[in-house]
């Protein structure tokens, strides 16, 4: 049992959230973020085998062939997924199964994402939901990774994480440059993550030459311009403050 | 992270804090004296001074908290940190200068000496015990965070791991060693960043492109999330609050000279913008790279830990458990130095030999490390939120009593506690009743103008303190109000 002091320090502080005393945050400053749910079909902590997620990528000489299996609770929520699309970078064939049939999809675009939408509404009752694409990769040798709008929530072995994913490259002299993963084969390499990364990138790969550029006239948002007056304002700040500090400094010595 | 991996982020570990118990113990015995341990013999100069400074604000709450701001709302909280500055100006030009006239080790000891109260002391101490315990908290937590996700370690043994680490160096070195690991983590934090922002943008893409994916996922990630009715309630709550803050005082104690203290505040506005930037762009480029993170504190593990080449992602990592640890310290040390300073030494037994006061002030380190352990094994928010909250108190409670009190002769003892007290009743009650503005205004904000009334109100009604106590403030205490 707690201390009576402990007691009464745990209550102030539990009312520091949203329901008691202390500060209390607008719910639009916190996002699904701060006391995360689960997405309707990944849950994990009851069954340890579900909410995780498998991923294949076959790296050809001219196409990625991509297989992702998720191990899914049942759910009422229809299957929606997307993926950060590259400049020149072509994904196609895309197919979602599950329990073996193949789902109607509808694609739609916003800004560099692709998003595919399942049209039947069906609830999900099956545990395996299925998703396969071609990707050809172009540049860079970035292969886009399709993933469920939303969060992945870790398992109870927070360091291996829900999501497993292989990099199979056919030239041995190519590697997974992004993110970090470890080299399991001479042509293979492996990584846990507790999300989906949006891409993976092969460098090394003699992918066809790219001069489509992205952030080229495409809607920032202001990101640019805010960034760099934020970054002229710290940089200005410091030397005119120091300056100023050892101005009036000097003026009280005299 | 692979074994290797994992063992290296281990032994890593293992080797700061080597590093960090042997500057403890080299500061060992200049730490034999309380104004060796608690304000390392008032001998910092600018460059370890603004490094202290720094390290004092840059939290738990910047590297894994911030980061994750940046994830979830984009590029608008960013903006805290030029406004936030102003709190640091308002140090510079009215807290500093004055309140190094009186040789005072802590924050009570200037509500003592300016109010001739022993009761405004003991109060300051509660209340610096309180709210701190709750930002120590948050320190363990982010580490527990880190450390589990890391290290596969479960999250009570990885937050006692970041208390055992926290308090080591404390309790050997006091605020020398403080003043070193955070010279440590100021080299640390520039260098990693220095080396991981470059490497992530370079796969992530530009600053434009970035722009352009979270635009697409939402606008307001390259707009404003936070509008600036918020922005600025939380740059007022955290600068302000810095400016009358316990440790910083502290730290502004501990300094060589006013003018020494003026250009740490410069230096430590370098190491922030820097440190700024680094955080803004962690975020943004995260939400990109994996846009789906079960919480976005996980922002700053997952980068280190599975985006990052290993040798880059293990700095970064390291910079992080340095960042908590050594801000740990910090809010350990001020903690402390509340018990057995301000209670144990002047309010208890204030006949205490100086060995008794020194050993009280590692004794109170080692106590009262483990009281946020409790709380931070509750799990109570993200990060962030908790060392927002605690700014909002504390700017509530300190800031009017310690700025007017320096500046205002005829502030009184009563103004003075009824400030206090007024303002943190105030900030509360308004949490409790705002969503997130009652009447207008941000529960910091009503601590303050409360706190602000009552200070006027009540010191204009009782009796001022003596001239004796004024002419250690100001030039002529005869002058009026």
């Amino acid at each position: 049992m707690l201390p009576r002091w402990l007691a009464f320090a745990t209550l102030v502080i539990r009312g520091m959230g949203d329901e008691g005393w202390g500060m209390r945050v607008n719910s639009a400053f916190k996002p699904h973020f701060s006391s995360p749910t689960p997405h309707p079909l990944l849950v994990t902590h009851a069954q340890p085998q579900q909410g995780t997620v498998d991923i294949t990528v076959d790296v050809g000489p001219n196409v990625a062939h991509v297989e992702e299996r998720y191990l899914l609770a049942p759910a009422a929520a229809p299957v929606s997924l997307r993926v950060l699309t590259r400049p020149c970078t072509k994904i196609g064939n895309l197919a979602v199964e599950r329990a073996g049939s193949v789902l109607p999809v509808a694609e739609s675009r916003a800004g560099p994402w692709l998003t595919f939408r399942d049209t039947t509404q069906s609830n999900g009752d099956s545990l395996r939901l299925l998703v396969r694409y071609d990707v050809q990769p172009a540049g860079a040798g970035v292969i886009p990774l399709v993933h469920l709008t939303s969060a992945v929530t870790r398992n109870g072995s927070a360091r291996a994480g829900p999501v497993n994913v292989l990099v199979r490259i056919s030239d041995t002299a190519a590697r997974v440059a992004f993110p970090h993963m470890t080299r399991v084969a001479p042509n293979g390499w492996s990584a846990p993550f507790v999300a989906v990364p949006s891409f993976v990138e092969v460098a090394g790969l003699r992918a066809a030459p790219c001069d489509e550029g992205r952030g080229v006239g495409g809607d920032n948002g202001g990101l640019v311009w805010r960034f760099f007056l934020l970054v002229g304002i710290m940089i200005t700040w410091v030397p005119l403050y120091l300056a100023w500090a050892r101005r009036s400094s000097d003026r009280e010595h005299t | 992270m692979t074994g290797a991996h994992l063992s290296a982020f281990y032994a890593i570990v293992a080797a700061y804090l080597v590093l960090v118990c042997g500057i403890g113990l080299r500061n060992y015995r200049r730490a034999s004296t309380e104004e060796g341990f608690l304000a390392a013999g008032r001998s910092l100069g600018p460059i370890i001074g603004g490094a202290t400074l720094m390290a004092n604000q840059v939290s738990a709450g910047a590297t894994i908290g911030m980061v994750g701001f940046h994830y979830f709302s984009g590029i608008s909280y960013a903006w805290t940190w030029p406004m936030v500055w102003i709190g640091w100006v308002v140090a510079a030009l009215f807290v500093a200068p004055r309140i190094r006239r009186i040789a005072g080790l802590t924050l009570p000891d200037f509500f003592a000496a300016r109010f001739e109260s022993k009761s405004a002391r003991a109060i300051a101490a509660v209340f610096v015990l309180v709210v701190y315990a709750v930002m120590l908290s948050a320190q363990y937590q982010a580490g527990g965070l880190l450390f589990g996700l890391v290290g596969g370690m479960e999250y009570p043994r990885a937050v006692l791991l970041v208390a055992v680490i926290t308090t080591a160096y404390t309790v050997l070195g006091g605020m020398y060693s403080n003043a070193y690991v955070g010279m440590l983590k100021a080299i640390l934090l520039l260098g990693s960043y220095a080396i991981a922002v470059p490497w992530l943008l370079a796969h992530v893409g530009s600053i434009a492109s970035i722009g352009e994916t979270l635009t697409a996922i939402d606008p307001r990630l390259t707009r404003s999330w936070f509008g600036w009715r918020q922005l600025i309630a939380i740059s007022m709550a955290i600068g302000l609050g810095l400016a009358a803050a316990p440790y910083e005082i502290s730290a502004i104690y501990s300094m060589q000279s006013k003018r020494a203290t003026r250009m740490a505040i410069g230096y430590s506005f370098f190491f922030q913008a820097c440190i700024g930037v680094g955080v803004l762009l962690f975020g943004l480029s995260m939400r990109v790279a994996m846009p789906q993170l079960p919480t976005p504190d996980l922002a700053t593990p997952v980068l280190g830990m599975s985006i990052l080449p290993p040798w880059i992602g293990l700095l970064v990592l390291l910079a992080a458990v340095v960042t908590f640890t050594r801000t740990g310290g910090a809010i350990l040390l001020t903690v402390a130095s509340a018990v057995s300073h301000d209670i144990y030494a002047e309010l208890i037994n204030p006949a205490a030999s100086e060995r008794a006061r020194v050993f009280a002030s590692r004794l109170a380190v080692v106590t009262f490390s483990a009281i946020p352990v409790a709380l931070a094994l509750r799990h109570f928010d993200l990060v962030n939120f908790i060392v927002i909250w605690a700014a909002k108190l504390m700017v509530s409670f300190l800031f009017i009593p310690v700025v007017v009190g320096l500046h205002w002769r005829r502030a009184t003892r009563a103004g003075a506690i009824a400030s206090m007290l007024g303002g943190m009743v105030a900030c509360l009650v308004w949490s409790r009743l705002g969503s997130p503005y009652f009447l207008g205004l941000d529960p910091a904000e009503a601590g303050v103008v409360f706190s602000g009334a009552l200070m006027f109100a009540v010191s204009l009604t009782t009796s001022p303190v003596s001239a004796g106590t004024l002419r250690q403030f100001f030039e002529d205490p005869t002058a009026s109000a």
